[in-house]
């Protein structure tokens, strides 16, 4: 009994000083000079168009296929709807958007979900370093919308943040004249970063699949997320994300697993995946991050989308 | 549960509060822990492959019984049968059977005959080669009268279950864990610190040189018309080390876990990257895997004795075997032939038992004997690799007329990041590695002798490089099989 008291005092004050720093150093010490540029903290200004944009309204809910890849304008052009575009980062995970956003729904909204489909496979949608530093560092109130899972995996990257706040790099910045393309000053008024647009086309890796298996806990959160915003009078809709058609061919098998699940659970799904695979030349520098061109195409694709599921919804529903 | 995160750092110390504090002085609670533990660990994945683990045990406890009772050799026989029939059947149907499936329409299809069986929506249970093995071990022992069957449903679901090597082994044979169960345990401060020492190493291994390699590797193979031969050759290169510290890395953290808890698991990996020829490598590489054929299959079978033919023959099959318990794709088949082909001359020759000492023994540095030795080895190793990565055999062969071109003569090129930072921790692993290489793993003596705080610093200064650099979180390669 004595060696195991023994073992246990020395692990503990061998463990000590390191949580001690961990703990420390990521929730005292406040975002750095270079994080605090991020596009994560355009959750705030997002945060404000979601309260303060008169209705009708149409938000748009997923991560960053949507900040980089929708034009707003557009939409608000032809469809004669306020556009909120909430896209921030996929990795902030689709139960954290829709938390947010439910909180912030209004009577006649229309919300569309475009999320990536790495949401759909293992615990992608429930925890992520982004997911930490938005709760963490962007706004505190942002733990309202987590979950015990979603909390003990972000908890996960408090090693990864603590670190982050030490690196001397990260204090000696400036930021440049010009922001770049996924910079907090980057985004338009309806929460588009269009910065990129007119630039060529990176290098960047094709996706050859998602990790883990399918997750059908998303699919019950999106059901629960369809409840509650009909429920305060508006409407959802699931779209599909922009996706760089050769990376949608060696992912095709899971993307038609997600798109089957979707039209079992009941939600109303405009289009389908294929339709929104686009070429690869029109991507930037993610299989989800389109250029101008892309851009204007996917969005005239969702306009059509979105005109065909109103003209098709009866006038007495919400 | 992965090893690597949150849940299990969680579940981890309250297991072994639990196992030592509250129920230490009794055996049977301590084993009865553990199982319910291990199904806990199992069930986080998806509790329904948790009723094929309990079949498994029930149905191998009760033929192990029903051996011992058994006066004939036949019905001894019969019983065998039944358990490898129950056992194999259930693997085959949940790895093998779509692949079987697909194989089959393709085979008809190459006579211009049109065949669509549809293939079966299975999920592959975590881990079921790894358990299945074990479990097979144990019947195939009482079945040889080397040993008893066990009379403690308890101890024998422990052995089975045992959640530090249930996903992936080390796949322990019978005779080896199950008796540790039977005998009481007591706490070895020592044995628990070195331990925890092992579990820091593999979790070094697994997060930052494996999964740094992985994002590296998978940007090339998922790319691989886009590249030269030069970057695929970097690309094998990155997943040889991928899945070496993958599978190291998690054989480190399970064989760390157990000593915990008062166990001893077998070493299953003994730096096989150092090895002078293929026949070394493979006494070095998953080696309770490379053991279990060779006991329940290749010497069974006749090994290396009698007519050529038969040698080969026994080769031949084990690599095969070998290939197709890792996966039901052509392409782990074609790496477990290519493998054979490699081994099968030294055999012939009498060469395959000619590096039974660690490398370099005694020494700091090889011979150059010993380094060209060791280059080449590992280049066969590498190229085989792209068989076992690559998606299909399509890939391998194209991957390979690409890099036995002239673009191998090219600069790498491809995108990603820390691809400097990678290249220098996997020089820092093999430094390490080296340095370690006569010990069980590679930090097992390293700083022993040094005073406590300077000890401290290292293992802080290895934490601290986790957290720094660990790659994108990927799951272990070995638990798709």
């Amino acid at each position: 009994m004595i060696e195991h008291r023994r073992f246990l005092f020395n692990l503990a004050v061998f463990l000590i000083l390191p949580f001690s720093f961990l703990g420390v150093t990521a929730f005292l010490l406040p975002a750095t000079p270079r994080a605090s540029t991020s596009l994560l903290f355009s959750q705030i200004e997002k945060d404000l168009l979601l309260k303060q944009t008169p209705s009708p309204r149409l938000i748009l809910v997923g991560g960053s296929n949507l900040s980089l890849g929708i034009d707003s304008m557009m939409l608000k052009e032809e469809l004669k709807l306020n556009p909120i575009n909430t896209g921030i980062h996929a990795k902030l995970g689709l139960p954290f958007m829709l938390n947010w956003v439910r909180e912030n729904v209004k009577r006649g909204d229309v919300v569309v979900v475009a999320s990536e489909y790495e949401q759909f496979f293992g615990e992608f949608a429930f925890g992520s370093e982004e997911l930490l530093r938005t709760i963490v560092d962007v706004d505190r109130k942002n733990f309202a919308y987590l979950s015990t899972r979603q909390l003990k995996n972000a908890f996960g990257f408090i090693p990864k943040l603590a670190v982050s706040k030490i690196k001397p790099t990260e204090y000696m910045f400036t930021p440049p004249k010009v922001p770049g393309p996924y910079e907090r000053r980057s985004f338009n008024e309806f929460g588009d970063l269009t910065g990129h647009r007119s630039e060529k086309k990176g290098s960047f890796s094709h996706t050859g699949s998602f990790a883990g298996a399918f997750n059908s806990r998303v699919i019950a959160e999106l059901i629960r997320f369809e409840r509650d915003i009909n429920r305060a009078g508006a409407r959802l809709f699931l779209s599909f994300p922009c996706f760089e058609r050769t990376s949608f061919i060696q992912c095709r098998a899971q993307i038609k697993e997600v798109e089957l699940q979707l039209q079992l659970s009941g939600l109303t799904i405009l289009g389908n995946a294929e339709r929104f695979s686009m070429q690869d030349t029109f991507m930037y520098d993610s299989p989800y991050h389109l250029r101008g061109e892309g851009t204007q195409i996917r969005t005239t694709k969702l306009i059509e989308d979105i005109e065909n599921a109103l003209a098709n919804i009866p006038s007495s529903t919400p | 549960m992965l090893f690597h995160s949150v849940d299990f750092a969680i579940f981890l110390p309250i297991v072994f509060i639990v196992y030592w504090y509250v129920i230490g002085n009794s055996l049977k609670a301590q084993n009865l822990f553990l199982v319910l533990a291990s199904l806990l660990f199992y069930g986080w994945w998806d509790s329904r492959f948790l009723s094929l683990l309990l079949f498994s045990t029930v149905i191998d406890y009760g033929i192990g019984l029903l051996m011992g009772r058994c006066t004939t050799q036949r019905m001894r026989q019969f019983l065998l049968c039944v358990s490898l029939t129950v056992n194999l059947g259930v693997l085959a149907f949940f790895k093998y059977c779509n692949f079987f499936i697909s194989s089959f329409n393709d085979a008809f299809s190459l006579f211009g005959q049109e065949l669509r069986i549809d293939s079966l929506n299975i999920i592959l249970p975590v881990g079921i080669s790894f358990y299945t093995f074990q479990t097979l071990s144990y019947t195939i022992d009482v079945y040889r009268r080397k040993l008893e069957p066990t009379r403690d449903l308890i101890a024998f679901a422990a052995f089975v279950s045992f959640f530090p090597q249930l996903v992936a082994g080390p796949i322990e044979r019978a005779t080896h864990l199950l008796p540790q169960f039977y005998s009481k345990r007591t706490f070895d401060y020592h044995l628990a610190a070195d331990g925890m020492r092992q579990i820091l190493w593999g979790l070094f291994k697994k997060m930052v040189i494996a999964d740094n390699c992985a994002a590296h590797a998978n940007t090339i193979f998922d790319g691989y018309t886009e590249f030269s031969g030069s970057t695929l050759l970097l690309g094998a290169f990155f997943f040889s080390v991928q899945i070496y510290c993958d599978f190291s890395g998690y054989s480190d953290i399970a064989v760390g876990t157990s000593r915990l808890f008062g166990f001893d698991l077998m070493q299953n990996f003994a730096f096989p990257y150092f090895s002078r020829d293929v026949a070394e490598f493979w006494r070095r590489w998953h080696i309770s895997l490379s053991t279990w054929f060779r006991d329940y299959i290749y010497i069974p079978m006749g090994g290396n004795r009698g007519k050529l033919y038969y040698r080969i023959r026994n080769t031949l099959v084990v690599f095969l075997l070998s290939g197709l318990w890792h996966g039901a794709n052509w392409t782990f088949i074609a790496w477990g032939a290519l493998n054979a082909l490699y081994f099968l001359p030294l055999l012939l020759r009498n060469k395959n038992r000619l590096h039974l000492d660690t490398v370099a023994h005694g020494r700091l540095l090889p011979s150059l004997q010993e380094l060209l030795s060791i280059a080449s080895t590992f280049s066969m190793v590498l190229l085989a690799w792209i068989f076992f990565r690559a998606t299909s055999l399509q890939q391998a062969i194209s991957m390979l007329g690409s890099i036995f071109s002239s673009s191998l003569f090219t600069v790498p090129r491809f995108p990603g990041e820390r691809k400097e930072i990678t290249l220098v921790m996997i020089g820092v692993l093999f430094l390490v590695e080296w340095i370690g290489r006569e010990e069980k793993y590679a930090i097992e003596k390293i700083g022993l002798a040094w005073p406590r705080p300077a000890r401290w610093c290292a293992y802080y200064a290895l934490m601290f490089t986790i957290v720094l650099l660990a790659g994108q979180d990927q799951q272990f390669i070995y638990f798709q099989f």
